[in-house]
């Protein structure tokens, strides 16, 4: 249970965090995809063929020359893809704008904030 | 912030960076609201009580160096049985002793803090703050 007044900072960095041009822009990216079920639909039969082509893999097998054409196609559809791609990028620039912000609560803190809340699979 | 698309460049740029560095300073006092929590308090408090225990740091030491001397065995899936007990043993007494017992509780309470703050985070940005911290993701460096 947070105190009121570590719950209000939280809340404030919170915010200004929702407010930073790469959280933003991921934002308004996710909801676009989640709009959009032709990139939807890209995506997961990409994602289905890569799994088709593991499997394949990881029976010992050499995926087929049709399994391989197939998937090149779906990557090509996802490179073709405004929505997907722009989700890509707004999740890659977000991913790398979160570790500064992240730094800055542990300079002010004095021990290392990410180590501390990292998942316990890590 | 105005809406983008009523502004100049220029002005949507400074806007932009604008907002940046107000999410860094309000992370900067974030930060320094932490480091003023109870229980980080608490876990300062353990720490020294830590550092001034002989008994604590001869236990810790016990262990960490049996640890390092068995770690190729630990890293390659080889520890012998008897090995292994003799790590759980010291790991227990080193764990029995107070100040250790209080330093690791008031780790964990803490822990529990900054993971509550990253939920409140993550829930106001869609995204998972406590797994994208760091660069490369949870297990990056």
């Amino acid at each position: 249970m947070l105190t009121t007044d570590l719950h209000e900072a939280t809340v404030a960095f919170a915010r200004a965090l929702r407010q930073a041009p790469a959280v933003a822009a991921y934002r308004s990216a996710a909801a676009a995809l989640e709009a959009d079920p032709v990139a939807q639909a890209v995506l997961a039969n990409l994602r289905e063929q890569l799994a088709s082509v593991t499997r394949t893999q990881q029976a010992g097998l050499t995926p087929s020359q049709e399994q391989l054409e197939r998937l090149r196609e779906l990557q090509a559809a996802v490179r073709a893809n405004d929505t997907v791609m722009g989700h890509l990028r707004a999740t890659n620039d977000v991913k790398a704008f979160l570790p500064v912000a992240a730094r800055e609560v542990s300079a002010a803190l004095g021990t290392d904030y990410a180590a501390l809340v990292a998942p316990t699979t890590c | 912030m105005l809406y983008p698309s009523t502004m100049e460049p220029a002005d949507l740029a400074a806007a932009t960076r604008a907002a940046e560095v107000d999410a860094l300073t309000a992370a900067g006092t974030f930060g320094a609201a932490l480091r003023g929590s109870p229980e980080f308090t608490g876990l300062l408090a353990a720490e020294n009580a830590l550092a001034a225990d002989a008994a604590a740091n001869a236990a810790i030491g016990a262990f960490q160096s049996r640890q390092e001397d068995l770690r190729t065995e630990v890293v390659m899936g080889v520890l012998a049985d008897d090995q292994r007990e003799e790590l759980e043993r010291l790991q227990a007494a080193m764990l029995a002793v107070p100040s250790v017992a209080a330093y690791v509780a008031a780790t964990e309470t803490f822990r529990a803090v900054c993971r509550e703050t990253a939920a409140v985070v993550s829930a106001q940005i869609g995204i998972d703050f406590a797994a994208n911290c760091r660069s490369g993701g949870c297990c990056g460096s």
